[in-house]
């Protein structure tokens, strides 16, 4: 498992890194954290001629709370997503995923950027930027642009950014005060790629009524998935008129691609999507009522 | 493992028929490949799939064992070996055409068998992207086909990225380039193409613990 | 031991002398030895479970700026001048196991061709240049299809079996007239050892003097020596293995394989040593693997509950290249099926069968599957017959008292209670406080489990080459002590066990004692660490060498301090006068002047400080048995096992380190674990491996496993100091309490689950199914 040779490029700023991407277009990869990229490489599933290291591009890291949204540098690692206390105030459902990624190790290295850019349908962060509508901020040569969450995960592994593209930041929203959030993943073991997972957000009005709801499904497709149908079902309904288990079933009614692989059927990865879901939805809608 | 694909295209038989054996027209709408040889019914060709970061480059040969144009049908033979690296795919392809009046319905069985690192692992995320893949191929046919003009509706060229699309020569799924091809290759190369990036990609039906 | 001296670390829980150069990272494993000029050394595999090898064209390769030669079968096969090993022996009708593929490939993984390079880097992109021509073929991956199948593996085989066995039929009249009958139709998957390091050697060609030096991960330093003397037609004498630190073996590294015998091969024919060691990837898909067994068993019972039949019909996967030899090892299964019960009639029938898979080698405990059918079907009686699995246990389990016993195959039990693990393994328990709690549980909706299994086991074999053991003990001019064994520490803490041992049977201070051990030019010859030998065997060793210099050290003692041989203790590394220990002289100044003023010893008296014996084992068989004891709860919507508590009530004899007892069963335990829920050698229909990696290949965690608690029982073996083998044991009684405990859980539902392993989604889908059969 030694990678075959590649150049190594350490670009100090955002706007080197571009340049090279363009200079090298399909010839270079960039380079995060390094966890699911290195061992690709080692495996040689992949290879690229170059490889464009942004970890140290101080401009990348930082998470910052501004106009009611968290800003968070692509190549900050998860573990300062997960450690961090605005983070955990402003938007939860980031903390709350964060222990699931892996193991801590990882999590010291990977970061949320590549994570989402590398868009596995089991991955956390990217569920839940699905889950709330997050915008991923891209730059290129043409500029900057944002790109919605629902529309950045276009397949397996795929982004929707273009080959020169690089994802610099993700901001995720902040929800109001009485909202109730929960993460809740099924896998073999701990610290193993989820089999099944929801991030599920909930907003209530003074009425206690859903007044938004988001559900991030993982694991499910061949991308990470809104449990659309549940979604919709829920809005302007009370809490108490919905059983969770009938949110769990709703959210993976309209699925229709769910993987059968060596942890199992379809059928079975649907049935562990609905009770991910379902519970999800019982804690987050008791912090709500709570809160 | 099995693979079953099926489209409609709003355009009758006879001229499908035509259309897919002609490779001038059918090749624009294929997601990439290159075509080395041609050789009677034979011919030589190269794949790139890409999957995410992955990807795996095939370079093979084909073969049509049947043509059948009253029937409409015909069978074909795909071998490609990896360029780099120890593996392996082989399709045989039949594609069926149904005569539906103004319309016809494709229907393709594909019998792949896939070997090597891209075979080699268990973590089956992945739904069914053959679907995916003929759909998009399907559209950009039927386009062609009710437009007239060959590689009409492509949109980009090796140089000129644009959102969602992707630059250079490789399959990237989901995603339609245009490239030159030669006469006749193109079903062959449906064939590798789709065989290699849904193998890859493993709609890994029969697959289960 | 004599009466001279007191036991004073055997017995106690000394730490590992292992541990400080481990635990810093400074251990000497194969991928740490660096030679001058080394070469690097990468195979070529088959990407094809199944096909014909039509043409290698390494050209490209070969081109290759530090690549230094692709070798395929044509030039290494040839070499071969003798390829059997002493496990197995010379006579026997050994399965094919050719260096490199010749002709065809047999399975995915299969090695054809062997590039040597500058590094691994360059090997590994030489590797991806040799161009095969492959023509692939039909290929049979399922075993439970393969007897008599088209698809044939081995020509010379052509219903691909290998051999088979029986016993005396089954006793039909019996069961079918029994008060009660048992069934199961049990499959287990293949799992396998997957040692923290892989497998791989340095070998050196010094051609000048003749010289073989081999830096291996290794079992069987000496073995190995031996078999690649006998591989390149060499004299032994010329052939040194080393082995320092070797991260695992479990069986996988006891004979050398294919890959090995290719490195020794090619070392003769480049310039400088050739070092192979093989990524996490090739061990999962061509290193040894194993436990692949689809079996019925039957059990007849009279109306109480007592058994009066077993019987085991089952059919073995030894895949394409086993180790030698499966026809006999298999046989195992068979007769230790009956086990620590009182079963007055067994029968058993097996066949071994190809594959187009890796190949089966020795897995800690190779005979589990014995174990694991009876305790399932044990169980399964128990709740057909309306009793409790441990009463119907306690009914049947032989006890103390009842030894010697020979089991209906005649195998000969002797210094257990099997009954005595059962009774301490419910008491740590607390069985009826459990199941109180278990139908509580019930009323709420939430299953848990209690899963029991109990198994006797050989341990310390002395047959052929395993029945003895040498050892060396050195007394340094320094008075320090070295005692020799052969080795293969592999993790199973040899070292610190043999110190202790030595420093007891010399009354020497254990800071005073070192070892050295695995590398054949300097320890005398044994068989390695395999069967749970090392313990009883080492043991016997160190007492007859050490019986010998303590008879030197007192003899000189006493002459240097003027009195009788019998007035002399030896303890602290001191000698003195028992009745007045201010007469006293050191071990330091016994070795100084033996080595530095001999003229100073009475005439005659030899100025020898050393010892060598070899040990032969008087019985043949140390036996040891333990009980397992699992609970569990089962999530009934994921299908999640959680283990709660595991016990295990054991009884290896006495203990020369608990520490060590308790960290092998542990860690056997810890496998079985793995076997029963996560670990899974899958191939599919194409006989492509699916779990490659440890993304697929699932091995237990720190947080799979709840903290294991130990009952300890000490009934002496028949050797030295009433030690028997522990190495194996917690493998083999794990997987079975685990599957026992799930179905425990699962028995309201109607559920029970005989198809290992027993992940998530198959509980699912028994518990759906069931559901649906009411």
């Amino acid at each position: 498992m030694k990678a075959a040779a590649f150049a190594y490029h350490r670009p100090d700023a955002v706007e080197e890194a571009v340049d090279l991407l363009a200079e090298f277009g399909d010839d270079a990869k960039i380079l995060a954290g390094g966890q699911s990229l290195v061992p690709m490489l080692a495996m040689r599933l992949t290879h690229f001629d170059n490889l464009v290291d942004i970890s140290r591009i101080d401009e990348l890291v930082g998470i910052d709370l501004c106009d009611g949204e968290i800003r968070i540098g692509a190549a900050t690692p998860h573990a300062f997503v997960g450690m961090d206390d605005e983070v955990a105030d402003s938007v939860p459902l980031l903390t709350l995923a964060t222990p699931y990624i892996g193991h801590f190790q990882i999590r010291t290295r990977g970061t949320l950027g590549g994570a989402i850019a590398h868009a596995d349908p089991a991955a956390e962060y990217a569920a839940v930027a699905l889950a709330l509508d997050a915008q991923m901020e891209a730059v290129s040569p043409r500029g900057t642009r944002d790109i919605p969450a629902k529309e950045f995960f276009t397949g397996l592994w795929e982004n929707s950014m273009a080959t020169d593209e690089i994802l610099t930041a993700v901001r995720f929203p902040v929800w109001g005060a009485r909202s109730g959030f929960a993460v809740e993943e099924f896998a073999r073991r701990h610290g193993d790629f989820a089999i099944a997972g929801a991030a599920v957000a909930v907003e209530l009005d003074d009425d206690s009524r859903v007044s938004r709801c988001g559900i991030g499904l993982l694991g499910l497709g061949s991308t990470p998935l809104r449990g659309s149908p549940a979604e919709e079902a829920v809005i302007g309904r009370s809490v108490d008129e919905i059983t969770a288990d009938e949110i769990g079933q709703l959210a993976i009614s309209a699925l229709a691609e769910i993987p059968a692989d060596l942890q199992g059927s379809a059928t079975y990865r649907a049935g562990v999507g609905a009770t991910m879901v379902a519970r999800a939805w019982k804690s987050a809608t008791a912090e709500a009522s709570n809160a | 493992m099995e693979l079953n694909n099926e489209f409609r295209v709003a355009v009758p038989a006879a001229k499908t028929w035509e259309f897919l054996t002609d490779v001038e027209r059918v090749a624009p709408c294929l997601p990439g490949a290159t075509l080395l040889s041609v050789d009677g019914d034979e011919f030589t060709g190269a794949v790139k799939v890409k999957v995410g970061p992955i990807t795996v480059s095939y370079k093979g040969e084909a073969a049509f064992q049947e043509k059948d144009a009253t029937a409409h049908r015909m069978v074909l033979r795909a071998n490609g070996k990896e360029t780099r690296g120890n593996g392996n795919a082989a399709a045989v392809v039949t594609a069926q055409l149904k005569d539906e009046g103004d319309a016809t319905s494709v229907v393709i069985t594909t019998d792949l068998t896939i070997s090597g690192k891209a075979a080699q692992f268990g973590r089956g995320v992945l739904a069914d992207v053959a679907g995916n893949l003929i759909g998009q191929f399907a559209k950009a046919l039927e386009a062609d086909l009710l437009g007239g003009a060959p590689a009409a509706q492509t949109t980009s060229t090796a140089s000129e990225p644009t959102a969602g699309a992707a630059a250079g020569d490789s399959v990237d799924l989901l995603k339609v380039v245009a490239m030159p091809m030669a006469k006749r290759a193109a079903p062959a190369l449906v064939a590798l193409v789709a065989g290699a990036a849904i193998g890859f990609l493993l709609g890994r039906r029969n697959r289960q613990s | 031991m004599t009466d001279t001296v007191a036991t004073r670390y055997a017995g106690t829980r000394v730490p590992r002398i292992e541990d400080n150069r481990l635990l810093t990272g400074r251990g000497t494993f194969v991928d740490d030895v660096s030679r001058p000029g080394m070469l690097h050394a990468c195979f070529v595999r088959s990407p094809f479970a199944h096909a014909k090898i039509k043409a290698i064209d390494a050209g490209a390769a070969l081109a290759l700026p530090g690549v230094h030669a692709v070798f395929t079968a044509n030039d290494l096969n040839p070499d071969v001048k003798e390829a059997w090993h002493a496990v197995a022996g010379k006579d026997i009708p050994d399965t094919p196991r050719p260096p490199l593929a010749e002709g065809e490939v047999k399975f995915v993984g299969d090695p054809l061709a062997l590039v040597v390079a500058e590094s691994r880097y360059i090997a590994e992109d030489a590797v991806e240049m040799v161009d095969v021509d492959y023509e692939p073929l039909p290929a049979i991956a399922d075993f439970t299809r393969a007897a008599g199948a088209d698809v044939v593996v081995h020509e010379a085989y052509p219903d691909n079996v290998a051999g088979g066995l029986s016993g005396a039929p089954p006793d039909e009249e019996t069961f079918s007239s029994a008060a009660h009958v048992a069934e199961a139709h049990v499959y287990q998957q293949i799992y396998a050892p997957v040692p923290m390091e892989t497998r791989g050697m340095v070998v050196e060609w010094e051609a000048s003097s003749e010289e073989l030096t081999v830096w291996a991960s290794t079992q069987t330093p000496h073995e190995l020596r031996a078999f690649a003397a006998r591989l390149l037609g060499i004299p032994a004498q010329g052939v040194r293995v080393i082995m320092r630190d070797t991260g695992g073996g479990f069986g996988q590294k006891v004979v050398p394989m294919r890959e090995d015998m290719c490195i020794l091969l090619a070392a003769r024919k480049v310039p400088f040593a050739l070092k192979w060691i093989e990524d996490r990837r090739e061990n999962l898909m061509s290193a040894g693997q194993a436990r692949h067994v689809d079996g019925k068993a039957r059990m007849a019972f009279d109306d109480e509950g007592n058994i009066l039949a077993a019987d085991i019909d089952f059919i073995y996967d030894i895949g394409a290249y086993p180790t030698p030899y499966p026809v006999l090892t298999t046989a195992a299964v068979g007769m230790f099926f009956p086990g620590p019960y009182r079963v007055p009639k067994a029968s058993f029938n097996y066949k071994t069968v190809f594959s187009n898979t890796a190949g089966l080698a020795a897995y800690r405990g190779p005979w589990q599957y014995e174990t694991l059918t009876r305790e399932i079907l044990l169980d399964i009686a128990a709740r057909k017959i309306g009793m409790d699995p441990v009463e119907l246990r306690r009914r049947n389990i032989l006890r103390g008292d009842e030894m010697p016993y020979f089991n209906p195959n005649g195998m000969p039990y002797d210094h257990v209670a099997p009954a005595d693990s059962l009774e301490q393994a419910v008491k740590i328990l607390d069985h009826e406080g459990f199941r109180r709690e278990q139908r509580e549980a019930l009323e709420q909706g939430r299953y848990l489990g209690l899963g029991f299994s109990a198994y006797i086991e050989p341990t310390g074999a002395a047959t052929g080459h395993l029945a003895t053991e040498g050892a060396t003990i050195r007394m340094e001019p320094t008075g320090k002590i070295n005692v020799y064994v052969n080795g293969g520490s592999t993790g199973n803490s040899l070292e610190t066990t043999v110190v202790q041992l030595t420093a007891d049977a010399l009354g020497a201070n254990i800071d005073d004692v070192s070892t050295i051990q695995g590398d054949t030019a300097v320890t005398p010859y044994g068989a390695g660490t395999q069967g749970s030998r090392s313990g009883p065997m080492t043991a016997g060793a160190v007492n007859e060498a050490g019986t010998m210099l303590r008879k030197q050290i007192v003899a000189m003692a006493a002459a240097r301090l003027g009195v009788d041989e019998d007035a002399i203790e030896l303890g602290g590394s001191v000698a003195s006068v028992r009745e007045d220990p201010s007469k006293s002289v050191t071990f330091a100044d016994i070795a100084y002047r033996s080595y530095y003023e001999p003229q100073q010893l009475p005439p005659g008296m030899p100025p020898t400080l050393e010892a060598t014996a070899r040990f032969t084992s008087q019985a043949p068989i140390h036996w040891a048995n333990a009980t397992h004891a699992c609970t569990c709860e089962v999530d009934v919507t994921t299908g999640q096992v959680t283990l709660t508590r595991y016990i295990v009530s054991e009884d290896v004899g006495a203990m020369i380190n608990p520490n060590v007892v308790e960290g092998q069963i542990a860690g056997g335990t810890v496998q079985g674990i793995g076997g029963a829920l996560l670990e899974n050698m899958v191939y599919d229909d194409d006989g492509n491996p699916l779990a490659s990696t440890f993304v697929d290949y699932l091995l237990p965690t720190a947080t799979d496993v709840p903290p294991i608690e130990y009952g300890h029982i000490e009934i002496p073996g028949p050797g030295v100091g009433g030690y028997k083998g522990v190495g194996e044991g917690g493998a083999i009684g794990s997987t079975p309490a685990v599957i026992n405990a799930i179905n425990d859980a699962l028995a309201p539902l109607g559920v029970t689950l005989t198809r290992l392993p027993a992940s998530p989604a198959a509980i699912v889908e028994l518990i759906e199914q069931a559901r649906k059969d009411h």
